[in-house]
């Protein structure tokens, strides 16, 4: 029996983040801008999942109350402020990311942000659906220079194409947008935290 | 334990080879679990009817939560009974990991990917993903969303429930994760990072530690639905090996077991070890050796020990072979296969994966 690719000698993790880079380098499953549209085989629909992909960075992408929290979880760089934040030189470190990344920052102000940081987007995963319609997730990158998909994003297809979820951070504040209903919401200083997990700190919980 | 080496040095993971199994040895398989299901849920209703928790030392807290759980019907998701199994013969239970179970990724999709990769046509047993969308959808759970938690530094844990979660997501679920010490409590209800009600959580961290933590009281007036239900803290218990045999003498699919040395042969295993910790084998005459893979002593809190005849394991070309036959929603879904050089088959054996083989 032949070996076959080197991602299924790796552990679980390594598999997952194989697959990632899989998706990254092959094909056309990726899309930086809508320039690249262009050279699609159906350029306006290609263009409108791009559109509805801002939307769904504007709803989904991880929110960060500081700059450096947000690099520490997608590296540096790699970051950009919403529209809205009060401190001149975080506006200026953030228009100076749109010029450089190409990226509207309309979309931020869509979710009624402002006073956090963001992942910025390095472009789109492309699905096709039945139909012919297609529908792309926004893909964002690490501290190590591999691509994320958003927090709420749905998964894609086969594990090939899957993608790891943007890494967690205890600083992170919120998605742009919650989701669910909002009478739901508590303050999240009303709450007390750290009742659970104590018996079993240090061990593991699976078996 | 899903770490690419095993102490011992070798890889966790076998893709050079796979073991072919017979279909009829298959059957076998899923009939035992399909059978020792229904026995363990014949158990379970004994034990909350007859309030019979004391036999699992369980806090009034604890028992309440599994018992109205129960009385609730709440549902089950995912589990993974370990089958000792002989080819030809009835396999064995040894023991139910019905709260938590890992190695889930590699049975659903890492050896489905195998199988895509090197025998594209061949069977495997494997409807774990299939079965997970259907018990997923079956829930039923509201559209506010549902949380995957486990400790902060479980390594295994935490891929498991991105994996759980991802599943979640393809059936309709708005699967989010957090840490268990992120969950806040704010009076009435549990709330996330956001402040947002928790209605669903799916945890890998047992009830056993969960219904001793500060906030397990409040899990009696929140209304969060948990994953697994809390019932299942009763199957995961060793002892209830223990009430099976009794409640079930001499049934094929059941090994003697009590909560007292055996006269032959016997393992002895902490109520409420994990991964195979602190096994230990006793020959007649109360010789003593530990297990092969994991010498690490039990936690104090592990429980008394439980004594279960040592069952004879399937051993092909040297190696030791157990069965991890998942059942999701109590339905027999896919087999994981482990594989060992020493009798002892645990949390520490090679994920090696299978086919199904077609006999004339």
């Amino acid at each position: 029996m032949r070996k076959t690719r080197t991602l299924l000698l790796a552990s679980v993790a390594a598999l997952a983040l194989a697959a990632c880079d899989d998706s990254i380098t092959g094909k056309s499953d990726f899309v930086r801008d809508e320039a690249q549209c262009s050279s699609t085989d159906n350029p306006s629909a290609c263009r409108q999942a791009l559109m509805d992909a801002r939307v769904e960075h504007a709803r989904t992408a991880p929110a960060f109350a500081t700059r450096e929290s947000c690099e520490a979880a997608f590296g540096a760089a790699n970051c950009e402020a919403a529209p809205g934040t009060p401190a001149p030189a975080q506006i200026a470190a953030a228009q100076t990311h749109e010029a450089t990344q190409g990226q509207p920052q309309q979309q931020v102000q869509q979710a009624g942000g402002g006073g956090f940081f963001m992942p910025m987007l390095m472009g789109y995963m492309m699905g096709r659906m039945a139909g012919g319609a297609m529908a792309a997730q926004p893909m964002y990158r690490d501290t190590n220079n591999r691509a994320y998909t958003g927090a709420g994003a749905r998964p894609m297809g086969r594990f090939d194409d899957r993608v790891m979820p943007p890494p967690r951070n205890v600083n992170q504040t919120a998605n742009a947008m919650p989701r669910g209903p909002q009478q739901t919401a508590t303050s999240p200083t009303q709450a007390r935290r750290g009742g659970f997990g104590s018996s079993g700190m240090g061990r593991v919980g699976g078996g | 334990m899903a770490e690419p080496i095993l102490p011992d040095g070798t890889p966790y993971w076998v893709e050079d080879r796979g073991y072919a199994i017979a279909k009829p040895q298959i059957d076998l398989l899923y009939d035992a679990a399909a059978e020792i299901e229904r026995l363990t849920l014949a158990a379970i209703d004994r034990i909350v009817q007859h309030d019979l928790f004391d036999r699992f030392d369980l806090s009034p807290l604890a028992a309440r939560l599994a018992g109205d759980s129960w009385d609730r019907q709440a549902r089950n998701l995912i589990g993974r009974f370990d089958l000792a199994f002989v080819p030809g013969e009835a396999p064995k239970l040894l023991e139910y990991n019905a709260d938590g179970a890992v190695s889930l990724i590699e049975a659903a999709r890492c050896q489905a990917e195998w199988r895509d990769a090197h025998m594209p046509d061949a069977l495997q047993w494997n409807e774990i993903e299939a079965h997970l969308d259907n018990a997923w959808r079956a829930l039923g759970l509201p559209r506010l969303p549902v949380h995957f938690a486990g400790l902060k530094d479980d390594l295994e844990a935490d891929r498991t429930l991105d994996y759980l979660a991802e599943t979640a997501r393809a059936a309709g679920i708005d699967a989010r994760r957090i840490d268990l010490d992120e969950i806040g409590w704010d009076g009435e209800k549990f709330v996330d990072l956001d402040g947002q009600t928790m209605r669903g959580l799916a945890k890998i961290y047992p009830w056993a530690w969960l219904a001793r933590d500060e906030f397990a009281a409040h899990l009696e007036v929140a209304n969060t639905t948990v994953l697994e239900p809390a019932w299942r803290m009763l199957p995961a218990d060793k002892r209830f090996l223990a009430l099976l045999w009794e409640m079930f003498p001499d049934h094929p699919n059941l090994l003697p077991t009590a909560l007292e040395p055996l006269a032959g042969p016997c393992v002895a295993k902490p109520a409420l070890g994990r991964d195979g910790r602190g096994v230990a084998f006793h020959a007649d005459g109360g010789m003593k050796q530990a297990t092969g893979g994991d010498t690490e002593a039990a936690d104090d809190d592990e429980g008394p020990l439980v004594w279960q005849e040592l069952a004879p394991t399937a051993q092909i070309d040297g190696r030791y072979l157990m069965a991890g036959v998942w059942c999701v929603a109590s339905q027999p879904s896919g087999l994981g296969l482990r594989e060992a050089d020493d009798p002892f088959v645990g949390g520490q054996a090679r994920f090696v994966p299978h086919i199904a083989e077609e006999t004339t």
